[in-house]
């Protein structure tokens, strides 16, 4: 494993704690202590996927999907609790299921592991899995 | 696989379904429509966890031992949850939680950096006809003035953890 994938690891690692760090803040948001914290730990995470995203581009080619799938999840996140806040609830709903996704796929990304909603390897491999079985 | 089995497994993934909906209903009170729905479906979702503990029991041996954390988390869960607080939106302020309060002025205050909370919520009160006032500095500078504050049974008897 290169250095450029071992920085891309270890990153998708550190994301997936400051993923889990931003729900215990949302947490300390949602009984009284504020949002501004919460929001951001979300201002960081953003840029981490950015990153990741360029160091799987750039060393490790076999999470570039799921490096791209994170940052794109992760602008979703950010649209999701402006429009929030701005246009409906509902969208503000979405961001705390939106934020399980985005601890799945970080997971994905570290492991470089396939994602099962993206067709192509992932699909591939779960066959392959269950058809030796 | 039994029907008692089936019925756990089919059970837990209802309980998955289920913990996904709490996670959007979290996402709703955190922007402004209240946590009610999310206390029912942990509710819910503490009643589920001890049926699947039963059926495990009963029928699924190989999985008492998780439907057994699944049901101490959802404990440890309500407990988090439930520990002297009563959360309540400013938004979720309407003529009736105005009303609740006991008569009188009421003191709204918060401290923190960019926290307006205090003064949302005394502006909803206000506007439901409360006389509001606001505490600068919030309660810890309240009580670094030295003014005196009441303590709970349970903080004086664990000395440092002071609750107003």
């Amino acid at each position: 494993m290169s250095n450029v994938a071992r920085a891309h690891r270890g990153l998708a690692f550190f994301f997936l704690a400051v993923g889990v760090i931003a729900f215990f803040l949302a947490g300390l948001g949602a009984f009284g202590e504020g949002f501004d914290a919460h929001r951001g730990s979300g201002s960081l995470l953003l840029l981490l996927s950015h990153v990741l995203l360029i160091l799987a581009a750039v060393g490790r080619r076999e999470a570039v999907k799921q490096s791209a799938a994170l940052f794109g999840l992760m602008i979703v996140q950010m649209l999701l609790a402006i429009t929030g806040e701005e246009v409906s609830s509902v969208l503000g709903g979405l961001h705390p299921v939106n934020g399980l996704l985005i601890l799945f796929v970080a997971h994905q990304t570290a492991q470089a592991l396939p994602l099962p909603f993206v067709g192509g390897g992932a699909g591939g491999t779960r066959t392959r899995t269950r058809a030796a079985v | 696989m039994s029907t008692v089995a089936r019925a756990h497994r089919g059970l837990a993934f209802f309980f998955l379904a289920i913990g996904v909906i709490a996670f959007f209903l979290a996402g709703l009170g955190a922007f402004g429509e209240g946590f009610d729905a999310h206390r029912v479906s942990g509710s819910l979702l503490l009643l589920l966890s001890l049926v699947l503990l039963v059926l495990a029991a009963i029928g699924r041996k190989e999985a008492v031992k998780q439907s057994a954390a699944l049901f101490a988390l959802m404990i440890v869960q309500m407990l988090l949850a439930v520990a002297g607080a009563l959360h309540l939106h400013h938004s979720a302020i309407d003529a009736d939680a105005a009303a609740a309060l006991p008569d009188g002025l009421v003191v709204v205050y918060c401290w923190g950096p960019g926290c307006n909370g205090a003064q949302r919520g005394g502006a909803r009160l206000a506007a439901h006809g409360r006389q509001v006032k606001e505490m600068l500095g919030g309660f810890e500078y309240y009580e670094r003035e030295g003014w005196p504050v009441e303590v709970a049974e349970e903080a004086a008897a664990a000395p440092g953890t002071v609750r107003a």
